[in-house]
């Protein structure tokens, strides 16, 4: 490990955010309820609803959506040998979008969450076949990006068509459009649950994935000739993408960008082992994610999407990454 | 030559209306908004038989108030300008987020183009009205309907809300100062919170918030089934703290309604002082 002095300060740093996460906000909330909350200790009850009912299923699920996309961005970077992979960037986010938005103007959304979450990574998964069949014909960079920009116009094109034909009934549109543009606002113990499944299946996943994305960066060859199933690992690998970036799209809405910039900063931290790797970009993912969603909070009286300040920090990382990966060329 | 015979078959064949070169010598009146739909019909004759186009939403029940009272023969049309030109209207009724180019379109084609504005509480709708009747030279009736509504308003006036503190929330946003909830609430005798809070408008607010400010009543759109709407709102998770959920005064209200902005209105007040009134204390 390169830096474990680091990774130790981003689990301080997690943890110090998931306690401000449930002092700060509106409500007279003290430390001293927060820590009675926490103990199960007797506190007025708008102190108990707001810590209790709120925010910490609130905050731990913004955990858990940040370590299950810093997880699902270093599975796809580590499965396509691509360091521009990303969920996001490819249309896997947008074919869940689509499938989610599909589902929820048709009314399945009142048959419980697992219905959209489901839909959602049927929609993830479907994009991330579509992209396989074309990286095994041509893995080069320029024809994967393309082909997830593709992708994603596409979903977006039938997202867009759902929503004007949902703009005729009014309140379908508005719930289409809150969803897609993405919160963690209102989320209860029900939607950590279904979150917490996901990540702990996905994570179970990637765990037994690790050795394969390792030998898998030495080239496809390579790997076959050291024992490596590559049909199995990328079987494994697109489910296990699908199901994580499908449900955090379905109970989160598009969070672009974690899974590509969390994967880089852990690589910096640990190194390209995935052993490491895959721990580290969870853990960092959910540090991220969960300081977006303080700002988000913070920022005066307008609910920021958390997606438009993971883009607003994804981007000029995306464009370093891209300029490097130029040079590198050149 | 081949492409200029298909050109001139097809336009041969085509049944689609093409503006004449006359100039309407009548008024001839589009309404593009269901607001002015109904305006129109409550001013009465002669007004209506000068009626070219209404909305495609009148016969609507979940927006309109005043469904299949429109003759059929009458269009309803959906805003576009190529559709409204072809009806070779005098005036033509629009809102005031319809697109600009078209309403530019309009006005170059020497349309008298009305844009309502302002759909913030009742003098916002007397407002309406009386620009739409001035619009179709009806002003006296214009005033009738005004007074109209005001004799309804002032029957459903109440202090049955005794000052209690009242937020609507919907899809995450709340209802405070210059809305139509605002005074709808104020007319039943409550005080509208986010209007209390120094809010306007339809400003976002978490859930968390809503929780904090322990509102005695909370308002809510429904579709179908309004009191499983009220009884699964009221189980969430936080809400059921508030003394809104405690007290049963979750109340559900069909969207249409809700959000409506012209005489329904009223109903609006007359819904929420019958609910508090059913409300156990």
């Amino acid at each position: 490990m390169k830096r474990p002095s680091t990774l130790l300060a981003v689990a301080v740093v997690l943890v110090v955010a998931l306690w401000c996460s449930l002092v700060l906000g509106p409500g007279d909330v003290q430390h001293g309820d927060v820590a009675a909350v926490l103990l199960g200790r007797e506190v007025p009850p708008l102190a108990r609803a707001l810590v209790w009912d709120l925010r910490l299923p609130r905050s731990l699920l913004a955990v858990t959506i940040g370590a299950a996309l810093g997880l699902a961005g270093a599975i796809t970077q580590g499965l396509f040998r691509n360091p521009l992979a990303e969920p996001g960037v490819l249309g896997v986010s947008s074919g869940a979008a689509m499938a989610g938005a599909i589902g929820l103007a048709a009314g399945l959304d009142a048959s419980g969450p697992w219905v959209i979450a489901g839909l959602a990574c049927l929609g993830a998964i479907a994009v991330l076949l579509v992209l396989m069949l074309w990286a095994r014909a041509d893995a080069r960079l320029s024809t994967l990006i393309l082909c997830g920009v593709a992708l994603a116009s596409v979903c977006g094109a039938i997202t867009t068509l759902v929503l004007s034909v949902g703009i005729e009934r009014w309140e379908i549109g508005m719930k289409v459009v809150r969803w897609l543009m993405g919160s963690f606002d209102g989320r209860s113990w029900v939607h950590l649950s279904v979150g917490a499944t996901a990540l702990g299946l996905g994570g179970a996943l990637a765990a037994w994935l690790r050795q394969d994305l390792d030998a898998l960066q030495l080239g496809p060859a390579t790997a076959s000739s050291l024992g490596v199933d590559l049909r199995r690992t990328w079987r494994v690998g697109i489910t296990t993408v699908g199901l994580l970036a499908g449900i955090c799209t379905a109970l989160t809405g598009v969070i672009g960008f974690v899974g590509l910039v969390v994967p880089h900063i852990a690589r910096g931290l640990v190194g390209t082992g995935h052993s490491r790797l895959l721990p580290a970009a969870a853990l960092i993912g959910a540090a991220l994610m969960l300081l977006v969603d303080l700002l988000t909070r913070s920022v005066g009286a307008v609910a920021l999407p958390p997606g438009v300040i993971t883009i607003l920090l994804g981007t000029p990382v995306f464009l370093v990454v891209l300029s490097r990966m130029r040079a590198e060329v050149a | 030559m081949r492409f200029a015979g298909l050109v001139i078959g097809l336009l041969a064949v085509s049944g689609c209306p093409r503006p004449s070169a006359e100039t309407p010598t009548t008024v001839r009146i589009a309404s593009v908004t269901i607001d002015s739909d109904a305006t129109l019909w409550a001013l009465g004759e002669p007004v209506r038989g000068n009626v070219v186009a209404v909305s495609a939403l009148v016969d609507d029940a979940r927006y309109s108030p005043i469904t299949n009272t429109w003759p059929a023969s009458i269009p309803r049309v959906k805003g576009t300008s190529e559709s409204l030109l072809a009806l070779q209207p005098s005036v033509v009724f629009l809102a005031e987020w319809s697109d600009p180019a078209g309403r530019a379109l309009l006005e170059q084609s020497n349309i008298e183009v009305v844009v309502l504005s302002g759909y913030g509480g009742f003098e916002d709708y007397r407002a309406r009205v009386r620009s739409i009747a001035k619009a179709v030279d009806a002003t006296p009736r214009g005033d009738a309907v005004i007074e109209a509504f005001d004799v309804s308003l002032r029957a459903a006036r109440s202090n049955a809300g005794a000052g209690l503190s009242i937020v609507s929330y919907a899809n995450g946003n709340v209802a405070a100062a210059g809305t139509t909830f605002a005074d709808e609430a104020e007319a039943a005798g409550f005080v509208n919170l986010p209007s209390r809070e120094g809010l306007e408008g339809h400003p976002g607010v978490s859930l968390e918030q809503l929780v904090a400010w322990q509102p005695a009543a909370i308002v809510i759109p429904c579709e179908s089934d309004c009191a499983q709407t009220e009884a699964a709102f009221a189980r969430r998770p936080g809400v059921e703290a508030t003394p809104a959920a405690k007290q049963g005064r979750i109340i559900a209200i069909e969207g249409p309604l809700l959000f409506a902005t012209g005489p329904r209105m009223v109903e609006v007040t007359r819904a929420l002082t019958q609910r508090i009134e059913e409300a156990p204390r």
